[in-house]
């Protein structure tokens, strides 16, 4: 059974779902209107790396590119090490590994090398900082689960390198994640490559100067690099995490420009302005996260659904376009729905049952029951569809 | 300005994700889009064509997991950033978590 595909969107959604479900995928119209039509390097180059993960996959590209048929192979793991395209963050190809990395033969011990931090994509920063504690919830334990930045790189020459190592599972724990709980403490990178530390500095301070408004718990931590270390062009940013006292994390971020070739117009970033981009991103992302912020919400979904035939539940915000349309290919090649639920009308239910009394405080004038936690949440809930790792080596 | 987004019905989204109405909706629209652009290759006095905003079919959209993030608040403003007060332990607390309002009930 080969599943068809239209155009370039969801590119890796596609080829994780369709490799760990072992269906054939054939996708179609590759950007077949465009001047320079087909695949991209960056797309390729993702492709190779995923050639390198699995064994026996097979890859077939028409001669303009618009058109692919990939059959995967069985995931085997180990130690692998892979140049990424520099059109491209590292996140970007990361993200595609962390949603197989469980399932592999033998335990992931990867390299990546490229850029690590970029303005569109990911970085892995923000995947440290999001994706591990989901990962931890899923796999029960991070015994063995690490992802270190070795050397940073900013576009457009890149020259980072990360490492990324991750245990086998034969299955996934369920997992019932429906209290997010408060937001206990703030923490973050300030990153600068091939510039002045004096830029991390200012990110610092202008950055702590809002948050501190919320909470006292707030520090980030400088990670001025030089030399070999800094790779091969200039950039800084930020990057924030707030820690609930749950175990959940939400992050956001943000990073300056890259610098641009000779002759262009020049395009300048201001740490000022960057850390303020950054922090608004992050009371963004509080203000819709649930128990996991934007960017763990499809890889949540994933775990959830490749997990024991057991309940598991998650409580978000509003979900983006980018985990539903997860939600509709998980369903496409593994029949698995989501329950989904908005939480305001059961705590209402629950509400009615509960006392009328009212705490003899002089707040404001609002209703004491409501508590003032941003964007309505929804509940997903997911049997898992009893995915078992058939690769891995028993001992 | 306005407090902005405070939706005042729940969405379904059940229906959103799963109901197959909605895909096919995007698909004709995006379609027809691209007719009526092929159709209206209007030039004016034949020099010059109207230039038009291209419409990015939902297939062809780049393979981005944070983009198009919509709801951007101005964090600027206290009344916006009241609504997230609660989120943290600095804000108030359910009633079965609040240590006051625990001490209160042990002392009853």
């Amino acid at each position: 059974m080969t599943l068809q595909f239209d155009g370039c969107a969801y590119f890796r959604q596609r080829l994780a779902l369709s490799t760990l479900s072992y269906t054939p995928i054939k996708i179609k119209n590759i950007r077949s209107q465009e001047n320079a039509p087909g695949l991209r390097d960056f797309e390729i180059n993702l492709l190779h790396l995923l050639e390198k993960l699995t064994n026996g996959s097979k890859v077939e590209i028409n001669t303009t590119g618009t058109s692919l048929y990939y059959v995967p192979g069985a995931l085997t793991g180990g130690i692998v090490e892979h140049e990424c395209s520099l059109q491209r963050g590292i996140g970007y190809f990361l993200e595609l590994v962390l949603y197989m990395a469980p399932f592999m033969k033998t335990a992931l011990e990867l390299r990546l090398k490229g850029v690590t931090n970029d303005r569109d994509d990911p970085s892995v920063d923000l995947i440290k900082y999001s994706a591990i504690p989901i990962m931890k919830r899923f796999l029960g334990s991070d015994d063995g689960l690490e992802l270190k930045i070795i050397k940073r790189g900013a576009k457009p020459n890149g020259g980072g390198e990360i490492l990324f190592r991750c245990p086998t599972k034969m299955k996934l724990r369920p997992c019932q994640w429906i209290d997010a709980g408060k937001i206990k403490r703030i923490r973050g990178v300030a990153y600068a490559m091939r510039v002045s530390p004096n830029l991390a500095n200012r990110l610092i301070e202008t950055a702590k100067g809002l948050l501190l408004k919320f909470l006292p718990d707030v520090y980030i931590y400088v990670d001025h690099q030089k030399g070999q270390n800094a790779g091969l062009s200039p950039g800084y940013g930020l990057t924030l995490a707030a820690e609930t006292k749950n175990g959940s994390v939400i992050s956001a971020e943000s990073c300056s420009m890259p610098r641009v070739n000779e002759g262009d117009t020049t395009t300048i970033t201001i740490p000022e302005e960057l850390a303020k981009e950054a922090v608004f991103k992050l009371l963004d992302e509080i203000y819709k996260a649930g128990a996991i912020d934007s960017f763990g919400q499809a890889l949540t979904f994933h775990y959830m659904a490749l997990n024991q035939a057991d309940v598991s539940k998650v409580i978000t915000g509003p979900l983006n376009s980018y985990s539903m349309q997860y939600l509709r290919y998980l369903k496409q090649f593994f029949q698995i729905m989501f329950k989904i639920e908005n939480t305001k009308e059961k705590s209402k239910d629950e509400l009615n049952g509960s006392d009328e009394e009212k705490i003899d405080d002089d707040d404001d004038d609002d209703d004491d029951d409501e508590l003032k936690t941003g964007s309505p949440k929804i509940l997903l809930t997911a049997v898992g569809i009893g995915y078992h790792n058939l690769t891995k080596t028993l001992i | 300005f306005a407090i902005s987004y405070i939706p005042s019905k729940n969405i379904n989204w059940t229906k959103l994700i799963y109901g197959d109405n909605n895909n096919k909706i995007n698909e004709n629209i995006s379609s027809k889009e691209i007719d009526s652009i092929n159709e209206n290759r209007d030039e004016v006095g034949g020099l010059f064509h109207v230039s038009r905003e291209k419409k990015i079919h939902l297939n062809d959209q780049e393979d981005y997991t944070l983009m198009n993030q919509n709801e951007k608040h101005n964090w600027n403003l206290d009344e916006i950033c009241n609504l997230i007060r609660d989120c943290f332990v600095t804000g108030k607390w359910e009633k079965d978590k609040d240590a006051a309002n625990l001490l209160a009930e042990d002392d009853a």
